[in-house]
């Protein structure tokens, strides 16, 4: 049985706050208009683009741009099981017999190299985006991702985000505690699918119900200093670079010039 | 996982965009229904909590079945009913996005699949009160509805988008989501377990939190 544990291909907040606060590159003085930009780019471009080649490039730039940024690569490649996990579950069923030449057969199903270059572009088209998503949080400060969320959604939903956001800390922390506890006193040795599922039942529960009593606590708090429904930002976003958010809409129109004016490669607006 | 997410480049360019629509006219409806009446900060903090707690105890693996993560999205549900429910859906998508647990340009979709869960899983909660009087039962039942219809809308959205670069037919796809929906409600077993005994604890020590009255204990 594995130790009792949050999971380690999940990226852990408190590693991409440390990383978005401490961090000096290049990148992180980036505005973090542009990056968000440059974010929304990439999605559409990946999901325009066609060719496998040019995924895998686009991955690889991203990859160079995260160690640029001075990131972590193997805590990069540890993160990227769960997405690779997401796309090799939906595709498993659908890889077999597309047209190509094949590569492997067994049991009725062959694998076609259509097939495997199907699973090399899904793959690439999810790690580049969850890439650049990883560069845009650990190199941007709170401050900044709070200003825009407070910008951009509207209320009460910007509310939520932002008090959730804090919460998430001390609720990691708190469930932390809760395994450590728990594998202290031998719970990591439970056995049985029944006893594993009311252990966990119990952890959770008691983690809903702390958590609970902590959020009624700052709500309480909150309200007593005056909270009415509204956050202002502590810190103003910074000055607006026309420069870099100029080069975020160039890019963009390049690739509205792409697909709209059939340039091979690109298509993927319709099926 | 009990709840798929798709990742980005999955469905093409203006299914995405579609369901991404669709989930911002559910959100706007959700926000008119909200704002009819002032929303108690109490109500925002609980939201918040629960998105948190949510999303925290998501990364929890249960050693169960090889390793299992859940979503507790009909949890949410049953907590804050449909229309916040949906907001906290949409953050916990963003978070998850912004962890690589699913795309971007995915996260309408993922939306529409977690609304239903939330508001299957509240309709069914809240139909059995009175009707059923386990508590357990009432959580288990309505949290495997809720993922089994959740389900159906993935493997409803799936089909009718198509997924970027396969050649197969919409049957096939189907046939193939239909395979995967099997393992997916497998592990929907687990986390009705899960929600059926959380839900009963929480009836016990804190029936407030549920909005229900403190259930009576045998002597």
């Amino acid at each position: 049985m594995p130790p009792l544990r949050r999971s380690s291909h999940i990226p852990d907040p408190n590693l991409i706050t440390l990383y978005a606060e401490r961090g000096g590159s290049a990148l992180h003085r980036l505005d973090p208009r542009a990056k968000v930009g440059a974010l929304a780019w990439l999605v559409v471009f990946v999901t325009l683009a066609r060719p496998t080649w040019l995924l895998v490039a686009a991955l690889a730039v991203t990859i160079v741009v995260y160690l640029l940024a001075g990131l972590p690569f193997r805590e990069l490649l540890r993160w990227y099981s769960i997405p690779v996990l997401f796309v090799l579950s939906l595709v498993v069923f659908l890889v077999w017999e597309e047209p190509g030449a094949p590569v492997l057969a067994a049991g009725g199903l062959v694998l076609t190299t259509g097939g495997v270059a199907l699973v090399v572009s899904l793959v690439a088209r999810a790690l580049t985006t969850v890439t650049f998503t990883l560069v845009l949080l650990m190199t941007t400060r709170y401050v900044h991702l709070a200003g825009l969320a407070a910008k951009v959604l509207p209320s009460p939903i910007d509310q939520v985000f932002l008090l959730s956001y804090r919460f998430l800390f001390t609720t990691l922390g708190l469930i932390d505690g809760l395994l450590l506890a728990l594998r202290a006193r031998g719970g990591g040795l439970v056995r049985g699918v029944l006893t594993s599922t009311r252990l966990f039942a119990g952890i959770f529960a008691l983690s809903f119900v702390r958590a609970y009593d902590r959020a009624d606590r700052v709500g309480r708090a909150m309200t007593a200093r005056g909270y009415e429904g509204r956050f202002p930002p502590s810190e103003p976003l910074p000055p607006l670079s026309v420069v870099q958010l100029g080069a975020v809409a160039v890019a963009f129109a390049a690739l509205a010039f792409a697909v709209l004016g059939g340039l091979p490669g690109f298509g993927g607006v319709v099926p | 996982m009990a709840h798929i997410h798709l990742q980005d480049g999955t469905l093409p360019f203006a299914w995405a965009a579609f369901w991404w629509a669709l989930a911002l006219l559910l959100l706007a409806l959700c926000l008119v229904r909200l704002r009819r009446r002032p929303l108690e900060p109490g109500r925002v903090t609980l939201a918040a909590f629960c998105t948190a707690t949510v999303f925290a105890l998501a990364q929890v693996e249960i050693p169960i079945l090889g390793g299992v993560h859940l979503s507790l999205m009909p949890l949410s549900g049953i907590l804050l009913g449909p229309l916040l429910g949906s907001i906290v859906a949409l953050i916990a998508n963003i978070f998850s996005a912004a962890v690589g647990h699913g795309g971007w340009s995915v996260i309408g979709a993922n939306v529409l699949v977690n609304a239903t869960e939330l508001g299957t899983a509240w309709a069914v909660f809240r139909f059995t009160a009175g009707r059923v009087g386990s508590v357990f039962v009432r959580g288990a039942g309505a949290t495997f509805l809720a993922l089994f219809a959740g389900t159906l809308v993935m493997i409803g959205i799936v089909t009718v988008s198509g997924i970027q670069g396969v050649a197969l037919g919409a049957e096939a796809v189907a046939a193939g989501l239909v395979v995967l929906g099997a393992v997916n409600m497998a592990v929907g077993a687990v986390e009705a377990i899960v929600t059926g005994y959380l839900l009963a604890y929480l009836a016990r020590v804190r029936p407030d939190i549920l909005g229900e009255r403190p259930v009576a204990r045998p002597e």
